[in-house]
């Protein structure tokens, strides 16, 4: 007993002194934001409503909207299942909440508070704070996926207003102050519950909901009245033609969709019992006759704006009278009100890239008096939506702001001048893929590129200075011209400022006077950041402030333009860039910044929504210019690997792309580069998702007509039998500087150090664990380790009644994976690493590893898992977990290690091992981004930095950080408060002394002589 | 300690003789020899009124008187004029071959108290281990020079045994203490890590 509790002493101790090791990693107040930087984004807005809305009535606010408009703000819920406030003069987020992982189903304002529905629930914020007032379950069980609709009804005569939500099943008012249960009313959404879809508008008296069962093809009206659940009229309308709720536009009494031929039908909500078709009498007087394209319900009285390919028209469609329906054609725009009165129309004329001008007209006349017009970057794609609204000044005229999203999903906010005087750059949300490129160094040494022959180098560094001097005096003119500009950059600290419009036939904004400090530092810690994001945006970021230096939309293939017209109007969609099966958009950075006169080059692997195919683009990473056009691929593609090295025999450096096709043929991009030599194979893997297989391909080099045909054979195949959760691979470029680790007696355990290993996690049923007494079955988590260039299964181990979120992180010789433990549950952290065996060889003849294992207890939830890259794999690694509560943690790879002994002896103490305990210990100083919390992260990114110690970390999602990570802490770098003078004083005090002491020396000897 | 400062005195008289130069040691001893002689008649027979005389007798008075007790003709013999004693020889011979070896059981005592641990103290302990028998080696010459006999052969063979067993012992205490690089993760550094000849990239479906 006393040895045990010695014993468990000393173990508390050395835990305790490693504990004791993180308090270096704290950070002072002053160091906030020092080599780190955070931007907060929402996301793409889907639903927006201003904190000044047209048409309230009720007094306060009438006061409120008179007030000062510094509390303006408006307020948003967009795809990433955010709803925030963001300030309508700062653009700053003033506040932000994350909602569950359901989509929003609308946002009101109502009675001074602001109402979300999503998942069934009904939420009441604070409009200033964002403070949750209450919270109401609309329905009573909560299922999965949930339709759900909002409405407000405020009536204009007495001061009772009312909350309407609804799911397809059930309907509750909510006063809105108290967030007391009026009444509620079950409705009756027929048989196909889950996907039935719910839509409702306030009318005068009360308000209409319609649901709709796409199975059925059966539409059921409901008008209930503001007393009582009571409904005062139920219909049901038989719809077959009709597929989505989303195709319809709800107004007052007048229900229209489109049917799939693209014309309007019309159903009256008050008396009709089916729709009835706009009659061509009334087509014709609305100016279009084409298919149209959508109906949107604008202005609240049975006024709709159609859509078809030739242009937009408002028009007043009414159902309901006993002639048929009825319209009235109005320029096409969107009427701002104000207190129920329209004050402007604004109508928009084009919608291309590089700006739209608005027509404002005031109500009296509804002609237009005043055209402005709102320019934008062409970066940013179309114009996706408008959101205006209209106010008084203070002088009691009527103002008007245009809040725009763009295709690119950034946010833009106007005033009536048309002077923009904000925007958001919410596409770098969608963020899908990161590279990081070096920015070009001013060292000479990097201009001769070795192997060369003398003169040929000797020309090549005549030529590279030349280059350099011309830079140089580029840049020098670009300061220049930029210094009187870039005072105005001075936005908000979250409101980038955006280049000057760009004409649309360039491709590329300028790069402005960003380019000026684009050099590499000392260190190489100050990179660029480049991403592609799912909008089919690319951008670079600056590493060291965050600051957009390039933005880019890729262009659509030349070919595909002229083909887009006809496209287009069959398909009646819009070809657009978007990201490849799985929400994939590779990037691969073909040649780096260090081939100085030749410049660097990425590309992107991205698809043409018209038709599928993949589209490649290349660009120069530091400039943001396109190399080339965008180029359409015939054939669609299985994979794409990038050869590790560049090919040294044509002088051009670049790293081919190996792009393999579905019919197994391999062609290089760009088509003139050459494999580089000195590889015994160039292997590709696929991994199919939907069929639970791996599949491995071998380059194949045929001669054929003197000409080198490259074809792949299927070399080996995986069938894994369950749904693939996650895969990690080691990443290629990874250096590993010990091959070895060094035990206690002083013996090696030799790394297995595979470069071609994927780990595998894949979800199956647990038919080992009894069923719990309450809940489903359990299941269990596999994870595969796979030998790519064999298919060879390398080792694999089951985790029963475990499930996921799981996540992988795969570096040198081990693995590092996150799961949640059902039975126990509580999130677990497992390790493995692998070690060369004892020359023991299966049946394909290669080395079996010795898998070591252990698994920890997370008292956190983690949602992705990273480790820390550094230039030559000398530092040690750190684990980086990005926790769900919005903190990135760096835990020190040697907590996770299978060898944590159990009894603790000298020789594992000589070794440096902790002993094991089975909680990973979380402590609030290895928080790397202490307390700015990242939410819904989707990626971390890790980058060696010239120090050997640094490595830099890039998480993006919802919110983008970056700082640098230092596992082994600055062991190469003198601290900041290093002593230089003093040391330098000490030294050359000494030296003078040693000087003034020789001299005195030689002086005393000589005396001595002469006495 | 104070029984180990007397050993290394002791150990340490053949190096210091062997540092001081055979010729200077000569003419140190002609030097005595030179410097005094007793003239006993002279002492014995001056008169202040025949100083003149004085030379002139001199011969006439050694060859009247008699010698006293104790006077010899020759000048004194120098000490180790003598005819050498074999056995002495010998005797000191072994005692210079064998001081290196008698030291050894001291030194293991010093090495065990020493420790194993590498820090400061036991490294100095054993840096000075590593010097002595290094130092008796390059001093080799100077010390056989005083190794005379018939058994000098053997005597020298026995003290350069002596002095490697000195360093034998040091080359272990530095084994056990971990300084030498006898395992394999002394050379792990110098390990290249195996280079890729094989490619392998993949993902997901495109």
């Amino acid at each position: 007993m006393g040895i045990n509790k010695n014993k468990f002493s000393f173990c508390m101790l050395i835990f305790l002194l490693f504990l004791q090791m993180y308090s270096v990693l704290a950070l002072y107040e002053d160091e906030i934001g020092k080599h780190d930087w955070t931007r907060p984004f929402v996301g793409r807005v889907q639903h927006l409503e201003f904190d000044l809305p047209a048409g309230t009535t009720t007094k306060q606010r009438s006061q409120q909207l008179q007030g000062g408009s510094s509390s303006r703000r408006l307020f948003v819920a967009t795809d990433h299942n955010v709803l925030a406030a963001i300030g309508l003069k700062s653009s700053r987020i003033i506040w932000r909440h994350f909602l569950e992982d359901a989509p929003v189903n609308g946002i009101k304002l109502c009675d001074g508070a602001l109402f979300s529905m999503s998942n069934g629930l009904l939420r009441s914020w604070s409009t200033s704070r964002g403070i949750l007032n209450y919270e109401i379950s609309v329905q009573e069980q909560l299922e999965a996926k949930f339709a759900g609709s909002l409405a407000c009804h405020e009536d204009p005569d007495d001061d009772r207003s009312l909350v309407f939500a609804s799911t397809a099943r059930r309907l509750v008012a909510v006063a809105p102050l108290t967030g007391a249960l009026e009444w509620a009313a079950n409705l009756d959404a027929g048989s196909g519950e889950n996907h039935s879809e719910v839509t409702s508008f306030p009318n005068p008296d009360g308000l209409t909901v319609v649901t709709f069962d796409p199975t059925a093809g059966k539409m059921r009206l409901h008008r209930f009245g503001t007393e009582s659940g009571v409904a005062k009229r139920t219909a049901t309308v038989k719809a077959e033609w009709l597929t989505s709720l989303q195709r319809c536009a709800i107004s007052v009494s007048t229900l229209a969709c489109l049917d799939p031929a693209g014309s309007i039908r019309l159903l009256s909500l008050s008396s009709g019992s089916d729709f009835k078709p706009l009659p061509p009498s009334l087509a014709e007087q609305l100016g279009h006759a084409g298919p149209w394209q959508s109906v949107e319900e604008i202005g609240g009285q049975d006024l709709f704006q159609l859509t078809s390919n030739s242009g937009a028209v408002v028009a007043m469609l009414d159902a309901s009278l006993a002639t048929g329906p009825t319209g009235e054609s109005l320029p096409a725009g969107s009427l701002l009100r104000y207190r129920g009165q329209v004050r402007f129309l604004l109508r928009q004329q084009g919608d291309g890239g590089g700006g739209v001008t608005l027509e404002a007209s005031s109500s009296s006349s509804l002609v237009a008096s005043n055209k402005i017009s709102l320019s934008f970057a062409s970066h940013h794609g179309r114009v996706s939506q408008l959101y205006p609204v209209t106010f008084v000044r203070k002088g009691g005229s009527y103002g008007y702001r245009v809040v725009m999203a763009t295709r690119d999903a950034d946010l833009h906010a106007f005033d009536d001048t048309g002077e923009r005087q904000w925007m958001r750059e919410e596409s770098l949300a969608g963020i899908v893929s990161v590279e990081a490129v070096d920015l070009p160094s001013a060292d000479e040494d990097e201009l001769v590129t070795p192997g060369g022959s003398v003169f040929s180098s000797f020309a090549q560094r005549l030529s590279g200075q030349v280059h350099h001097f011309i830079h140089v005096l580029q840049h020098l003119m670009l300061c220049w011209g930029a210094r009187p500009a870039s005072q105005a950059d001075s936005l908000g600290e979250f409101g980038y400022p955006d280049e000057a419009p760009a004409p649309p036939a360039s491709a590329a904004s300028s790069s402005g006077s960003g380019a000026g400090s684009l050099i590499r530092d000392e260190f190489n810690l100050h990179k660029l950041l480049v991403v592609a994001t799912k909008d089919g945006k690319l951008a670079a970021l600056d590493s060291a402030t965050g600051r957009s230096v390039w933005r880019l939309m890729i262009p659509m293939p030349a070919a595909a333009a002229a083909a887009e017209g006809t496209a287009a109007k069959s398909a009646r969609t819009e070809a657009r860039i978007e990201p490849l099966a799985g929400g994939q958009m590779p990037l691969y950075i073909q040649r780096t910044t260090a081939h100085f006169p030749l410049e660097p080059m990425a590309t992107v692997l991205c698809r043409d929504s018209s038709t599928g195919r993949p589209v490649l683009f290349s660009f120069n990473p530091i400039t943001g210019i396109g190399i080339g056009l965008a180029q359409r691929l015939q054939s669609r593609l299985l994979q794409a690997l990038l050869v590790p090295q560049p090919s040294h025999d044509d002088g051009q450096y670049i790293r081919p792309l190996m792009l393999l096709s579905d019919t197994l043929q391999v062609t290089l991009y760009p088509a003139k580069t050459a494999l580089p030599h000195g590889f015994k194979s160039l292997n590709l893997y696929t991994i199919d998702r939907d069929n639970r297989l791996l599949q491995g391909y071998r380059l194949r080099l045929t001669e054929q007509q003197q000409q080198q045909q490259m074809s792949a054979i299927s070399t080996w195949r995986l069938a894994l039998h369950e749904p693939i959760l996650v895969t990690a691979a080691r990443r290629p470029t990874e250096q590993v500087h010990s091959v070895g680790r060094v035990l206690g007696n002083r013996h090696v355990l030799y790394k297995y150090l595979n470069p071609n290993l994927l780990a595998v996690a894949t979800l199956a049923k647990d038919m080992v664990t009894p069923a719990p007494q309450i809940g489903d079955a359990f299941t269990q988590i596999t994870i595969w380790l796979i030998d790519t260039v064999s298919g060879r299964v390398v080792a694999s181990a089951t985790h029963h009644h475990s499930s996921g979120p799981v996540s992988l992180v795969h570096s040198e010789h081990w693995l590092v994976y996150s799961l949640w433990n059902q039975k126990q549950r509580r999130f677990q952290l497992s390790v493995w690493e692998l070690f060369a065996g004892n020359g023991l060889r299966d049946c394909m003849n290669a080395t079996q590893p010795i898998v070591g294992k252990q698994s920890y207890i997370l008292p956190a939830p983690v949602q992705h898992l990273a480790v820390s890259q550094t230039e030559r794999g000398i530092t040690a690694k750190s684990v980086l977990l990005a926790l769900r509560s919005g903190g990135i943690m760096e835990l020190n790879k040697a907590f996770l290690d299978p060898r944590r002994p159990f009894d603790m002896t000298p020789e594992f103490q000589e070794e440096g091992l902790m002993p094991y305990h089975p909680e990973v210990p979380m402590s609030t100083q290895a928080i790397v981004n202490y307390n700015q919390s990242l939410h819904r992260v989707e990626g971390m990114v890790t980058v060696p930095t010239g120090l050997e110690s640094t490595s830099l970390l890039f998480v993006h999602g919802t919110d983008l950080f970056c700082t640098r990570v230092q596992p082994s802490k600055m062991f190469d770098v003198l601290k900041a408060d290093f002593d230089y003078a003093f040391i330098a004083a000490v030294t050359i005090g000494m030296i003078i002394g040693s000087f003034v002491t020789q001299r005195l020396a030689a002086r005393k000897a000589l005396f001595r002589l002469w006495s | 300690f104070s029984c180990e400062a007397a050993q290394s005195a002791m150990r340490n008289e053949p190096a210091a003789a062997a540092a001081v130069p055979n010729s200077a040691s000569l003419a140190a001893a002609v030097g005595i020899r030179r410097r005094w002689a007793i003239e006993f008649s002279l002492l014995h027979h001056r008169s202040p009124a025949s100083q003149s005389r004085h030379y002139d007798s001199l011969s006439t008075a050694t060859a009247q008187l008699a010698a006293p007790a104790g006077y010899m003709d020759r000048p004194p013999p120098l000490a180790g004029g003598r005819e050498p004693d074999g056995a002495l020889i010998s005797k000191r011979g072994w005692d210079a071959a064998l001081g290196p070896l008698k030291q050894l059981p001291m030194n293991l005592f010093i090495m065990w108290m020493a420790g194993n641990s590498v820090s400061i103290f036991p490294i100095m302990m054993v840096l000075m281990l590593f010097m002595r028998p290094i130092q008796a080696v390059f001093a080799m010459q100077a010390t056989f020079a005083q190794i005379e006999g018939g058994q000098a052969c053997l005597q020298r063979f026995v003290y350069l045994i002596g002095n490697l067993a000195v360093l034998a012992l040091a080359v272990y205490k530095c084994h056990t203490m971990g300084l030498l690089p006898t395992y394999e993760s002394d050379w792990l550094s110098f390990v290249d890590s195996p280079r890729r000849t094989e490619v392998s990239g993949g993902g997901f479906l495109l």
